[in-house]
């Protein structure tokens, strides 16, 4: 009796602090809320609403043309050349930013003196700016004056020095090699913590087993690094797709259109020609590549009954 | 606390917020611009180089000895042919924030400015200033957009120029007279002699992205005034036109005497090269005299020039310019600064340091160098001139700015010859709306 | 981890599996100072001197020129880039932790998706909202102003902040909620008394993450500055080439100046960041 008493106070009590917790939410989330929705949906419709109008030139205009503009994409050559060039980037730079995190992850999993400093070390290129990065690199890669190629002839392995991103043939190569340098430590620290995380017991049990570092490894711990892996992917995608800063740098998009990816393509159309509704509908095109990858992710990450709190 | 007491603070805590929010808004939005007392002319050009820079500042000095109250913002955006500040004009323009002048070629470039709007005519600047008495008639059509005035020439440069190095070819055995160097045979046939006799340099200098473009359109141009005018016009459509392909083979035999680096150096540092005896010739517009200048190096004893070969009676245009946006901040100084860039002082200061010949007729010829003489001579008496592509002059922007990649991807191997063709072609082809002016060349 | 530790034997001879791991982990670490190291050799360096040497030697006579010339050009912007970027990453901080919190411990219907919603943006190409942005910056009359800049960057980081912090408040104990509730502490109070105390490392590393974002940010930078008196240390450092030859040193210079703030916030702050991710690469 007593026990009933108490918890129908307690409910009476909780149920006060809902109606005024209601109105605290709601200005705790209202201005972050406004801010996601203006700037990033109504922009991103908007920006759909564009590439659908007939906006060309200086003055902005919004009547309602047709999807004329997705039609000249696909049949323009250097929007797809300029898609494919960012396909080829994601399937060179994520894969192999991955592979080099992985393996630094598994090198500092060794219980290695001043881990930390090496961890500091390994990311920080991580926190420069593309900017940065841009210039430090185009530094590396010049041809008749750049640390690589002068590097390369004092060792006496001149005859290894290249064009490096002014080769047609592989420009796009060696601006993946940029983005893997910035980009490995980053992942190398998502690997460690996944690592880290699989439980003595499995290590254990492969030791006892027999099983070599490598086998372990291998057979016990990659496998466990599905949820870091399927993370790292995620993120290093939307990089990939996000690179103008640095090509911009780099190298323009060139030598020709080498390394033009369709970031640039957008801004060239839009800035330089002043095609308003064709650069907006490029930008649609790599939201929509985008999304195709992030939204299965934050489902199955963040989303579904088992997050669903009451 | 009381349920009640908290309430209420929450309550006056979000009414201040947004009352702070919304003042802080409401004074973004009405507070007046600073800039509207001050005195300020605020300019925008992409003159960063040695030369460009003396020059713009020596019309920059006119301007304050006249003005000596009005404090001058120049903002040198680097980046040869205007390709990194044009997309910064752009947004600026788009915000209404427009400069009080940018640099800007005559002809095509500002079309688009035009069509929405947001130039102002100046034609009371012309009649007032007398400026049709003294600016030559293809420059005047240039400067005009359905017949008014929008901008005033501040130059005359000549595109299809050879730059070439005179004691190195005075040096080859037997010595090559480059006068004599009127057809491409002849010309290569002088490569092939410099570069037996000095293994390790190549002939030619060369530059990156649009210097290459640059080039192409006075290959181009020596095919013939007619093709270059079907071409401008966006007349050339089609892939195999063979007058295409005979500008891209002569472009492919050229690249193979040019420095292997050439992609990685600015048109400044290919003009160098040939001042330090490490090329001996260099294709590109003569603000390259600027260089030459500075150097110290001597006309028709270090270095010399002449006609690309195949354009010996023509001058290839290329027309900076200035304007009068619309909603500026400054109209006053903006109009004062466009009287003072068409005035013969201003070009009289500008024009001997940047290598450009003036665009009025009136010039003092004693202020100008042994180069300008050959050049003035040559505009005087040539049969064709022609407006520049590469330079914004000549042909939309959506061709122009295309055609610096397409040029770039042949010049670096990334496409043969018949891919550049059929990219050239197309380009006209899938613009050809934007091809509204209609060119006469001869 | 103790005694059985995979690729370590008990032995006291360094083994030379230890000797080739030492090697490795060394090489890499060259790799990734390599440019940065040359680029210090370089900016220390006289235009004569960068001829006659190679770009990782260091100089002879070492030269402050070039970071004299260069810091003249990016003082200004360098003071932009500072205020913008200090006020942004505050708002967009404070604002990750209330939305944070206000998603995750309180208990409403729909928070989840709300949720999802917001880091949605984390994802986005900025190319995809540009054009209506630099709109949206015009119509508001504050184009070409720091405050475009606040905006921009405190709008577009709400998305990662709050996916930061609530990373981190998941794993506060509701218990401790519970317990405030029974004390009769609203959400506001909860928040001041309960959670701010406990946010200091997520507000960290939300802050380091932030400030290194947008220290770094061009393109926005680009679109949105004009390239005028109030252009950010990035825009500016596109333009600190032009001139007579390409100067190397001073354009190094430059590159160094620009990356010594946000190198300071990672030097000091940096095991935070290293923190942060991995406890947020747990979660993922």
């Amino acid at each position: 009796m007593n026990i009933k008493k108490i918890t129908t106070r307690f409910k009476k009590k909780i149920k006060k602090i809902i109606t005024r917790d209601k109105i605290s939410t709601i200005l705790f989330l209202i201005i972050p809320i406004v801010f996601v929705i203006i700037f990033i949906y109504i922009c991103i419709i908007w920006n759909i609403v564009v590439s659908l109008s007939d906006w060309e030139g200086l003055r902005p205009s919004y009547n309602f043309k047709d999807f004329g503009q997705y039609i000249k994409l696909f049949t323009n050559k250097i929007f797809l050349t300029s898609l494919w060039n960012n396909i080829v980037l994601i399937l060179i730079f994520v894969p192999g930013s991955l592979a080099m995190g992985l393996f630094l992850a598994i090198l500092l999993d060794q219980k290695v003196r001043r881990e930390n400093v090496f961890k500091l070390i390994y990311l920080f290129p991580f926190t420069l700016s593309f900017v940065v990065t841009g210039f430090l690199w185009r530094w590396m890669y010049n041809i008749r004056v750049g640390v690589l190629n002068t590097l390369l002839e004092s060792i006496g392995l001149g005859f290894l020095s290249n064009k490096w991103v002014q080769d047609v043939d592989f420009a796009m190569f060696w601006v993946c090699v940029v983005l893997i340098w910035q980009y490995s430590g980053y992942m190398m620290l998502i690997f460690l913590a996944g690592i880290r995380s699989i439980p003595e017991s499995h290590i254990m049990a492969a030791a006892v087993d027999g099983a070599s570092s490598f086998q372990t490894y291998y057979r016990v711990i990659i496998p466990q690094l599905k949820a870091p892996i399927f993370t790292g992917f995620v993120i290093l995608v939307v990089f990939a797709l996000k690179a103008f800063d640095l090509i911009f740098i780099l190298t323009g998009g060139g030598p020709g259109y080498a390394t033009e990816i369709l970031p640039i393509t957008m801004y060239k159309e839009v800035f330089n020609k002043k095609h308003f509704a064709y650069g907006s509908a490029i930008a649609t095109v790599l939201f929509l590549l985008i999304m195709i990858i992030v939204i299965p992710y934050l489902y199955s990450t963040y989303g579904g009954k088992k997050n669903e709190r009451n | 606390m009381e349920p009640k007491k908290q309430t209420i603070i929450i309550v006056l805590v979000a009414v201040l917020v947004t009352a702070g929010i919304a003042v802080g808004v409401t004074y973004v939005l009405v507070a007046p611009p600073p800039e509207g007392a001050t005195d300020e002319l605020e300019i925008y050009h992409w003159w960063t180089s040695g030369g460009e820079a003396a020059a713009v500042g020596a019309l920059v000095d006119v301007f304050k000895d006249l003005y000596p109250t009005t404090i001058v913002k120049q903002r040198a955006i680097s980046g040869g042919s205007g390709i990194t500040m044009i997309p910064i004009i752009t947004a600026l323009i788009l915000a209404g924030e427009a400069p009080d002048a940018f640099q800007m070629h005559a002809g095509y470039e500002g079309i688009e400015y035009f069509k929405a709007d947001l130039l102002d005519d100046i034609n009371d600047i012309w009649t007032d200033n007398n400026l049709e008495t003294v600016i030559p008639d293809v420059v005047q059509s240039m400067c005009q957009f359905d017949g008014d005035y929008y901008m005033v020439p501040v130059n005359i440069h000549r595109s299809n120029v050879v730059w070439y190095n005179l004691k190195e070819l005075e040096a080859l055995t037997p010595a090559i007279d480059p006068k004599t160097l009127t057809n491409w045979t002849a010309f290569f046939d002088a490569c092939i002699a410099f570069e037996a006799e000095n293994p390790g340099k190549d002939a030619i200098s060369l530059g990156q992205a649009w210097t290459q473009a640059h080039l192409f359109e006075q290959i181009l141009a020596g095919e013939g005034i007619a093709v270059y005018e079907d071409w401008i016009n966006g007349d050339i459509i089609s892939g195999t036109d063979p007058d295409l392909l005979a500008a891209l083979t002569i472009l492919e035999t050229f690249m193979t005497y040019t420095n292997d680096d050439f992609n990685t150096i600015t048109w400044n540092d290919a003009t160098d090269l040939l001042i330090q005896n490490n090329s001996i010739f260099n294709v590109m517009g003569d603000w390259a005299n600027g260089e030459f200048l500075l150097a110290n190096s001597v006309y028709d004893d270090d270095y010399g020039t002449i006609a690309v070969p195949g354009t010996g009676d023509m001058y290839g245009l290329v027309v900076d310019a200035f304007q009068h946006p619309a909603g500026v901040a400054h109209p006053k100084n903006s109009d004062r600064w466009l009287e003072v860039v068409a005035s013969k002082e201003g070009q009289d200061a500008f024009n001997p340091l940047k290598g450009s010949i003036s665009a009025r007729t009136d010039s003092n010829l004693a202020l100008y160098g042994p180069y300008h003489e050959w050049t003035i001579d040559d505009f005087n008496s040539v049969a064709y001139m022609f407006p520049s592509v590469v330079h914004g002059s000549g042909a939309p922007q959506s061709f122009s700015s295309e055609l610096s990649s397409v040029i770039n991807a042949f010049c670096t191997g990334g496409a043969t010859k018949a891919e550049t063709a059929i990219a050239i072609a197309a380009l006209a082809s899938e613009n050809a709306a934007d091809f509204t002016t209609v060119w006469s060349l001869d | 981890m103790k005694e059985i530790k995979i690729g370590s034997k008990k032995m006291r001879l360094p083994h030379p599996t230890r000797v080739l791991l030492y090697f490795l982990l060394i090489f890499f670490a060259f790799l990734a100072l390599l440019p940065l190291w040359s680029a210090v050799m370089t900016a220390l360096k006289t235009q004569e001197a960068l001829i006659y040497s190679n770009p990782i030697q260091p100089p002879i006579k070492p030269s402050l020129d070039a970071f004299g010339t260069a810091f003249n050009k990016l003082r200004i912007p360098i003071l932009n880039s500072l205020t913008f970027t200090i006020p942004a990453t505050i708002l967009s901080c404070v604002l990750g932790s209330m939305t944070g919190y206000a998603l995750t411990k309180v208990k409403f219907r729909g928070a989840n998706t709300i949720f999802l919603l917001v880091i949605v943006g984390i994802f986005i190409p900025y190319q995809a909202v540009l054009i209506p942005l630099v709109q949206i910056i015009i119509e508001l009359g504050i184009y070409g102003e720091i405050s475009a800049l606040i905006l921009t960057h405190t709008a577009y980081g709400v998305p990662i902040c709050t996916l930061l912090f609530k990373s981190f408040y998941d794993s506060i104990h509701d218990s401790l909620i519970n317990a405030a509730k029974i004390d009769g502490a609203g959400i506001w109070r909860t928040y001041i008394h309960v959670i701010l105390p406990l946010s200091v490392t997520p507000f960290v590393v939300a802050a380091v993450f932030q400030f290194t974002q947008i220290w770094n940010d061009l393109l926005f930078g680009l679109v949105l500055s004009g390239a005028g008196s109030n252009q950010p240390a990035s825009v500016a450092l596109l333009n600190l080439q032009g001139g007579f030859v390409t100067a190397w040193n001073v354009q190094m210079a430059g590159t160094l100046w620009y990356t010594i703030p946000s190198l300071v916030v990672y030097l000091v702050l940096g095991k935070y960041l290293v923190k942060g991710f991995m406890a947020g690469a747990i979660k993922g």
